[in-house]
């Protein structure tokens, strides 16, 4: 019996350390300044985002995304990054706070713009 | 002090003596000259130390992957030309491992000690270019 409870425990411990930890949906560590959600942008013309990522995200740099495809890396915490020019249509807009290894370190930050 | 911090600090030691050895030892070898490194004894101790230093190579860049699976939660976000640039990097491992396998068993008589110090001095040299490539771009 006991050596079943010890073994159980053994178990138990081995899931928790290979379980990765989960990390959290929406904890507002990075934040999108501009375009609000919702902006209209006109197409063909390069606009500007401007982001701030919180130093409890313990960050090291961001990547931009536009509908889930990588567009851009920023290497300040607090900055602006220029994307575009983007066809006309609702587009996703996301900045994504990681660490050195390139891994995330806090929730993406989206907006969605439409682009005419 | 952050685990992941000190998980991914060790892995980067690791890392930066293997890419050091991996790299710079068949560069000082031909550097060195061929009187004092192809003697068979001699050119044996360099293939089995780069030998160990690719595989630390690879073990370490796996463990960063590792970290921020297990510890940080998530995997690299890694695209575009960093992505070729870890194939190439992995390439560049296999190669190396696989050459020095096989001179290091005898398999490989063709090919003379210089021409497998000159192969593992390109395969170190363009995995260390790609690391420069990854490190930057994402």
């Amino acid at each position: 019996m006991a050596f079943q409870t010890k073994r159980a425990c053994i178990v138990l411990v081995a899931v928790q350390l290979l379980a990765p930890p989960v990390a959290a949906e929406e904890d507002n560590l990075a934040t999108i300044l501009s375009p609000a959600e919702g902006a209209q942008l006109k197409a063909e013309q390069v606009s500007t985002l401007e982001y701030e990522v919180k130093p409890e995200a313990k960050s090291e740099h961001v990547h931009l995304y536009i509908d889930g495809s990588e567009a851009a890396i920023g290497h300040k915490l607090k900055g602006s990054l220029p994307f575009g020019p983007l066809t006309p249509g609702d587009h996703k807009v996301c900045i994504s706070p990681v660490n050195k290894a390139h891994t995330r370190t806090a929730a993406q930050a989206c907006i969605t713009v439409k682009v005419q | 002090m952050q685990l992941e911090n000190i998980l991914y600090a060790g892995m980067q030691i690791a890392h930066n003596f293997g890419a050091a050895a991996m790299a710079g030892r068949p560069i000082a070898a031909l550097w060195l000259g061929p009187a004092r490194t192809t003697s068979r004894t001699t050119f044996r101790k360099i293939a089995l130390l780069t030998l160990f230093a690719w595989l630390v190579q690879g073990a370490s860049g796996a463990g960063f992957g590792a970290v921020s699976f297990f510890v940080v939660g998530e995997l690299p976000e890694i695209h575009h030309l960093a992505l070729v640039a870890l194939g190439v990097k992995i390439a560049c491992a296999v190669l190396a491992i696989a050459l020095l396998g096989f001179k290091l068993l005898g398999a490989l008589e063709a090919a003379s000690e210089k021409a497998t110090l000159i192969s593992l001095a390109g395969l170190g040299s363009t995995a260390l270019t790609c690391a420069a490539i990854l490190r930057w771009f994402s």
